[in-house]
Parts: C-alpha cells; sequence; structure tokens
C-alpha cells in the first residue's frame, strides 16, 4: 500500500499532473494543516489521560491535593505507592497466579475452542446439530450466579485454580465465530488432503490452523484478557486469599481508597500514599501486562477483525 | 413439522425448568426447617425481648466520659493497656470459621504472616478469616447461604434481603445467652451502648452481635482555616448566615467553591439544609401513622432552598451530576464543605495540612439549633451459625475478646499486633512499621468491636471533636422506623431511593421546576413507599 502511494506521487509530480494519494488528488496545505491538528488532538486526547494516571501514581500527597486528584507531571517522582503495594508479597503471589491462570486458560480455551468449532464446521459429523444446539443454548440463556456456583461446588472445585477456569473455558460465541471463520476455507483444500491421506488431525493441524491465525489470536486475545481481568469468580469460588488472582487483590485496594472515612479511620494515624496515587499505580500494575502483549497481537486482530467483513 | 414442534416443546420445557431453578428463591430452600413466622407473629414478640443490660467497663477511665445519649468517650493519649484476659479465651477450641467483608488491602494469609499466627495463638485456636471486598459481599453472601455450609461467624449487611428470615432461619438465637444481666458474662459485649442492639431483635429473639457505631453519623465538615482567613462566620445561626457563609467562600476566580455535590446529586446538601427545617430522619410518626421525609412539605423546601444555593454559584460546576475527588479538593481548598461519616474528621486532618472544622445546622430563621440525623447504630450484624450452647458460648467468648475496648493489651494487640514487631510506642502513641503495615490488616473490627472512641489525639483535636458532639447529640434525630421491621424497605430500599435522588437531581441542575417534586413522589409511592409505610405502621401497631 505505501508503496503504491510513493510510485503515485512520484508519477504525478513527473507528469505535473494533480498529486494523488490514494486515488484522489491531495489536498492542499491548509487542509492538510487542519487534519494534523485534528489527528493531534485526537493523540491527546488519548496520551494524556494515559500521562495522566502515570504521573499521578509517582506523585506525592502534596502535589495529587494541590491538583485536586490528577497530576500531568510529577515534579517529585517518588515509588511510594509502589512499593506499599507491592510490600509484603501480596501483590507479587497474586500477579504469578494471574499469570499461570491467563497462560493455562488461554492455551485450554483456545485448544477446546478450536477443536469443537472444527467438529461443528465440518458436515457430517456426529451429533452436530445437538452440540450445536447446546452451545447455542448456553449463549441465549446464561445461568445465574448461585447456580454456577453450585455446579462449581459439587465439582468439588472451591478452592481451586481450575474454578477460575473451567467455567469460562469455552465461549458459545468465540466458538460460533470460530466455525464461522472454519466454514469459509475452501472445501477443496480438504478434500484435497483427504485424497493424500490425511486423517481429520492432520487436516486440522496442517491445513486449517495455518489458515487461521488470524481468528486464532483474536479469539486468543479475547480469552487472554478476559481470563487477565476476572475478579469476580475468585470472589465466589476461591476462599483461600493465597489463591487469589491479582485483579481481585487490587480491587481490595480500590475499594479500600474508596470506602476508607465512611466507616472507620486507622485509628494510629499511619500515614499511607495518597490514595489516588495508590488507584493509579493499581491501574499501572494491571494494565502493564496486556499492553506488553498487545502489540505483538495487534496486526492479527485488526485482520482478524476484518475477516468476512466482506464476503467476496 | 412433528419434529419441530417436538424441539419448541422441548425446549420450552428445558428453559422453563432453568427459569424456574434460577428465580426460586434460593435462601429459602437452602434454609430448610419452617421457622417461618408472620411479621405480626414477629412483631408482637419483639416487645417480649429484654435487651442487654449496658455496663460500661470501666477498668480504664478515658479522658473524657461517654454519655448515655451517645456522645463517645475521648482519650487524649494512650492509656496504660492492662491486661483483660489470663489465658487464651478459646484454648482448646475447634478451629472458628468466619466470613466477613473487608475495607483494606488483603494482608498476607496465614502462613506468612505473623500477626495472624499469633493471634491464634492469643485466641487459643485457629481463625479462618474468608474475607471478601466489601463491594463483593452481598453476592458472596447470597453463594454461601444457597451452598447451605454456613461459617460460624458471619457478617451479615445491612442490604441482604429478607434479612429476617435469613437471621431467624439461618443463624442461632442468642436471646438466652445475652438477654438482660445475662450479657454480663461478656462484660465487653456489654459494654455496647444500648442504641445499637433494637436491631439486632428479630421474631422475639437477638439474633446477631452489632459492630456498634456512635449516633452522631454524618458530620458537616468546613475548611474552619479558610472561613478564619475570610473572617467568616463559622457557626451560622439561620440560613441566611449559612447561605452568606458559603457565597463568602466562593470564588470563581480563583476556583473556590462552597459545595461539591457529594455523590453527584447534591443530597449532602439537601440533607443539611433540611435539618435546618426539621425534615424527619427518614420516618417520622405520630398516632402510629408514618411520613416519610420525602412527603413533607420541609423536603420539598429544602429542595428548593438548594436549587436556589446551585443558581447562586455556590457549588463546583462539576458538582451536579458527575464524581468529584472530593477528599482531595477538599483538602486542597477548592471545596470549603464535605459532608463525610465521623470518623473522616481525622482522616481529612491527618492527610491534609488544613484545618477541620464542622457545623452544626441552625433552625432555618434562626433562634436555635436545627436536627442532626443520627447515624446507623450498627455497621451490621455478626450472627452465628446454629449449633449445640456449648460452641455458641465459645463464639461469644471469641466476640467478647475481639470486643476488648482501648485501654486493655487486647486492643492493642487487635489494631496494632505485637509491639517491637509490628509497632513501636513513640511519644506514648503506637507507630507502625512496615511489616506491621502489611500484615495488621486482618479485618477483624467487622467480626466485633469495641464502640468507637474519640482520639488518642492531641488535645484540642479531640476537644473539638467532643465539643461538637456535645452540641450535636441532643438534638438527634431517629428514624420511627428504627426497630420496625419492613421488608420492601430493605428488599426496594436502594432503587427507591435513586428514584427521589434522582428526582431531586433533575430540580437541582434545573432542568425541572420544584413542582416536579410532586411527580417524583407520587412515583416513589405508587412503587414501593406506601407500601414499606403500610408495613411499618402494621408492625410499629404490633409493638406498641
Amino acid at each position: 500500500m505505501t508503496d503504491t502511494i510513493i510510485r503515485d506521487d512520484r508519477r504525478g509530480g513527473r507528469a505535473g499532473r494533480p498529486r494523488m494519494v490514494g486515488g484522489t488528488p491531495r489536498p492542499g496545505l491548509p487542509i492538510r494543516g487542519l487534519k494534523g491538528i485534528a489527528l493531534l488532538i485526537a493523540c491527546a486526547l488519548v496520551i494524556l489521560p494515559f500521562l495522566a494516571v502515570v504521573s499521578t501514581s509517582l506523585a506525592d500527597q502534596q502535589q495529587v491535593t494541590e491538583a485536586g486528584g490528577y497530576v500531568l507531571w510529577p515534579d517529585r517522582p517518588n515509588l511510594d505507592a509502589y512499593r506499599a503495594i507491592l510490600s509484603g508479597g501480596v501483590v507479587t503471589r497474586a500477579l504469578l497466579v494471574s499469570v499461570g491462570i491467563t497462560l493455562a486458560g488461554t492455551a485450554l480455551s483456545l485448544t477446546c475452542v478450536t477443536l469443537l468449532a472444527y467438529s461443528l464446521s465440518r458436515p457430517g459429523s456426529y451429533l452436530q446439530k445437538p452440540v450445536l444446539l447446546t452451545v447455542l443454548f448456553t449463549l441465549f440463556f446464561t445461568p445465574g450466579m448461585i447456580p454456577m456456583y453450585l455446579t462449581v461446588r459439587q465439582l468439588g472445585l472451591i478452592d481451586s485454580y481450575w474454578a477460575l477456569i473451567l467455567p469460562t473455558m469455552v465461549g458459545a460465541f468465540q466458538v460460533i465465530i470460530m466455525r464461522a471463520f472454519f466454514q469459509e476455507i475452501p472445501g477443496e483444500l480438504i478434500d484435497a488432503a483427504r485424497i493424500d491421506g490425511a486423517n481429520e488431525l492432520q487436516i486440522l493441524t496442517r491445513i486449517v490452523l495455518p489458515l487461521s491465525k488470524a481468528v486464532m489470536a483474536v479469539i486468543g486475545l479475547f480469552n487472554a484478557v478476559a481470563y487477565w481481568n476476572a475478579f469476580f469468580n475468585a470472589v465466589l469460588y476461591i476462599n483461600d486469599t493465597e489463591k487469589w488472582p491479582l485483579q481481585l487483590v487490587l480491587r481490595t485496594y480500590v475499594v479500600d481508597n474508596a470506602a476508607l472515612g465512611v466507616d472507620t479511620a486507622d485509628i494510629a494515624g499511619t500515614v499511607m500514599p495518597p490514595s489516588q496515587s495508590l488507584q493509579m499505580a493499581i491501574l499501572v500494575i494491571s494494565l502493564v501486562p496486556i499492553a506488553l502483549v498487545y502489540p505483538f497481537l495487534q496486526r492479527h486482530f485488526a485482520k482478524g477483525m476484518l475477516i468476512g467483513a466482506v464476503k467476496g | 413439522m412433528s419434529d419441530m414442534r417436538f424441539t419448541r416443546r422441548r425446549f420450552l420445557e428445558v428453559t422453563g425448568g432453568l427459569a424456574a431453578v434460577v428465580a426460586a428463591p434460593s435462601l429459602l430452600s437452602a434454609c430448610g426447617g419452617d421457622g417461618g413466622t408472620t411479621p405480626t407473629d414477629a412483631a408482637s414478640a419483639n416487645r417480649a425481648v429484654r435487651l442487654p443490660t449496658y455496663t460500661p467497663w470501666d477498668q480504664v477511665a478515658p479522658d473524657l466520659a461517654p454519655t448515655p445519649e451517645g456522645v463517645m468517650a475521648g482519650y487524649y493519649s494512650y492509656p496504660t493497656p492492662v491486661d483483660a484476659f489470663s489465658s487464651p479465651p478459646l484454648a482448646g477450641a475447634d478451629p472458628v470459621e468466619i466470613l466477613t467483608n473487608m475495607l483494606n488491602p488483603l494482608p498476607p494469609a496465614q502462613g506468612d504472616n505473623a500477626y495472624w499466627q499469633e493471634l491464634n495463638t492469643r485466641v487459643g485456636t485457629e481463625l479462618n478469616l474468608t474475607m471478601t471486598p466489601q463491594a463483593e459481599y452481598p453476592n458472596k453472601l447470597a453463594t454461601v447461604f444457597a451452598g447451605g455450609e454456613h461459617p460460624d461467624i458471619m457478617l451479615i449487611t445491612t442490604t441482604l434481603a429478607n434479612r429476617a428470615d435469613v437471621l431467624t432461619r439461618l443463624c442461632a438465637d442468642l436471646t438466652e445467652y445475652l438477654s438482660g444481666d445475662a450479657v454480663n458474662e461478656y462484660p465487653f459485649l456489654a459494654n455496647i451502648p444500648a442504641d445499637s442492639w433494637p436491631s439486632m431483635v428479630y421474631n422475639g429473639g437477638i439474633y446477631a452481635l452489632p459492630i456498634p457505631r456512635a449516633a452522631v453519623g454524618t458530620i458537616f465538615f468546613s475548611r474552619a482555616d479558610l472561613i478564619a482567613e475570610r473572617s467568616l462566620n463559622a457557626a451560622p445561626a439561620s440560613y441566611q448566615e449559612f447561605r452568606e457563609l458559603a457565597e463568602g467562600l466562593t470564588d470563581p476566580a480563583n476556583n473556590r467553591w462552597a459545595f461539591g455535590g457529594g455523590d453527584g446529586n447534591g443530597k449532602n446538601v439537601i440533607t443539611f439544609v433540611g435539618n435546618m427545617l426539621g425534615v424527619p430522619n427518614a420516618w417520622r410518626e405520630e398516632g402510629g401513622k408514618f411520613t416519610s421525609e420525602n412527603e413533607t412539605e420541609e423536603r420539598k423546601e429544602a429542595i428548593a432552598r438548594t436549587a436556589e444555593l446551585v443558581q447562586a454559584g455556590v457549588f463546583h460546576p462539576d458538582a451536579l451530576g458527575g464524581k468529584l475527588q472530593e477528599r482531595e479538593l477538599f483538602g486542597n481548598g477548592t471545596l470549603a464543605f464535605r459532608s463525610d461519616g465521623y470518623a473522616a474528621w481525622d482522616i481529612l486532618a491527618d492527610t491534609y495540612p488544613v484545618e477541620v472544622g464542622a457545623v452544626a445546622a441552625p433552625l432555618f430563621d434562626g433562634g436555635g439549633p436545627g436536627v442532626v440525623r443520627a447515624g446507623a447504630t450498627s455497621f451490621g450484624y455478626a450472627a452465628f451459625k446454629k449449633n449445640d450452647p456449648e460452641r455458641i458460648q465459645q463464639l461469644l467468648t471469641l466476640c467478647n475478646w475481639l470486643a476488648a475496648p482501648l485501654g486493655t493489651s487486647e486492643f492493642m494487640f487487635r489494631k496494632f499486633g505485637i509491639e517491637g514487631t509490628h509497632y513501636t510506642m513513640e511519644d506514648g502513641a503506637p507507630v507502625r512499621t512496615d511489616q506491621g503495615n502489611v500484615e495488621v490488616k486482618l479485618p477483624l473490627e467487622y467480626v466485633a468491636d469495641s464502640p468507637h472512641v474519640l482520639g488518642p489525639r492531641d488535645r484540642a483535636r479531640v476537644d473539638a471533636q467532643r465539643a461538637y458532639q456535645e452540641q450535636a447529640v441532643p438534638n438527634i434525630v431517629r428514624s420511627a422506623a428504627e426497630g420496625v421491621y419492613s421488608e420492601t424497605s430493605i428488599n426496594k430500599g436502594g432503587q427507591l431511593t435513586k428514584l427521589v435522588d434522582d428526582g431531586a437531581l433533575e430540580i437541582l441542575a434545573g432542568r425541572q421546576p420544584i413542582e416536579y417534586w410532586d411527580t417524583v413522589v407520587d412515583n416513589w409511592r405508587q412503587q414501593g413507599g406506601d407500601q414499606i409505610r403500610g408495613e411499618l405502621e402494621a408492625s410499629f401497631a404490633e409493638t406498641r
């Protein structure tokens, strides 16, 4: 795409015709300037809040108070908020739990969703219709909190890490997306593989999956973000606080700071880092891992979302 | 075709069945037994209960003694602690399972927490606390009830639906252990003020322990330093003077405003102005007839006057509809007033280098003090699982230990941990160590606690707090609905409160005239207000 534009441009310049950008005439300077300003504002709208979050997490109480909550640039940056959160090893432990749950959960989810979607996408697979209906059923009739809890409890999963993975492992919506994707893979490819003697598993791993990287990335990211952000399952199913995931532990900081003083004062008068800084530090801690992974998947993500948008 | 019909019918059967399971009152199915009673039975039974006798613990005298009306005790310094127990109270008992909420960051688990381990040693058995962040606690409680595995001690929150059923069917009746002088067996439970006990009574029995809170409730805090700086009158004697004070503190050019919006609906100021006009605290009772605060002319007047204040420009421009960082804005002087719980006095004064004051509402036209709304007298209900008498007594002994007040070594350990490890004494006051900051965060105060006290802080602060309370407490009005039971109020109260708050906000924001309030109140009555009134009146008539 970029190549084409440059070539168009060059050719246009030589021939003295209006400069073309992507097939349309290139606008004049004022318009381009206005567009630039509009883009700058758009960028600022995205960057400034993020900057405020990071800055506030580093600011001290005095500055947070003077600014009335949010700081754009810390005058006396310090890591007190991070130190307060990370001391005692509770948060670091929860971080490990969350990473483990996210990795294991995403891998399991991807495996199960792929296998299920593939079998549902192939005509003539065993019990296809009832299974598909069952999957669709869960999409429209989600169980309530208490039936879910009772099921998890009956399965003996209370206080088990599995309780954080199994209940959300197979998402009906994801199965449907992936099934639709698999159905668009030309049947000829699969027929050809079968003529070559491949069995179903080989067809899936050698033909279908290599063609489905985009949708795998999308579903993988959906799952990873969902596992990473989940805290409510842990509230209900995990009593042992050692097994709490990061989001739930961080929540105790947010809830604490929101509610402090509505109820009891700390009678020792311990000076905590400013509550606002703590909350922003929590945001940063919970954002960083996802922010690190996202760029690597984003390429597939954008592509994946457009797949099927325009059907030829 | 026939296939399809079959499918559809099957489908309906299955979904219908599922819906029924979801809709079934899981609490009731989990309760078992048939201990249900009609409200009428319950109310007449409530009359007969003798509340625990209030016997203040007097081995350590506070600097300022509490009053029977509810003025809190005050301490200028930490008293030398005495040992209230000579041996671990639960030595040899089975471990105790406890379910409670938490408002602190999560402490390390038992294995990595020296404070928790020492706690177990001092109590004499293992305390297994299941902690849940406060916001998620109602859901946790609901699932635990549904699962039917109740812990020994559980915190029942005030918002839990079907509270009366839960307490009377699932929880132990504590009457024989606590009623009248029986409570003297547990001197620190007897030290809980009488005010906190009435709402623990259901169906003719005491079903829970209160987690006592002071009657003074919410305070209208002011920036005393800003008021002095501008030589304004810190103690307005009428609405007019209050308005002048607010206008004097507002300076838009310098981003100085009198009020924020509380929760974004201005209710903080409506309530305060209402206190000048004598708006009832939730419900008023006259000759057996209940009137809601919403229905009174005074409330309407309070909204109209507050709308006037909004018009006068003394509210922060983002006060209505949004949610400001009010604490910070109070701390940096952007806001001169803030309505907050009584415990916030110390938090505000400790966090910000400012002078915190409190304004008491005067009568609207002057000539005396206005009313003060009593706060909730208990944070929640600490209830026990039904069990044999020996176990119940053990649990009461544990709660007695947990309610040891300031002046005991048990209190110092509970709040600060082990001296030398979790805190050190500096200038007569405990200062937490890093380890203390991390480990001493178990939410024991939501299992059982001693009544709050003022201080220990420096004399000037404690005196100011005490002076406010001595002035405010005689003017306290309680809700007529206190100790009278309405199921609808518990189950629909939140929704109805939102309805009236949203309606008032429309008027404050200038989107509706004051006459709109009548429509709001009509809606409130139709959607449950009248039903609550009916239930309260019926319940009240029975208790007379």
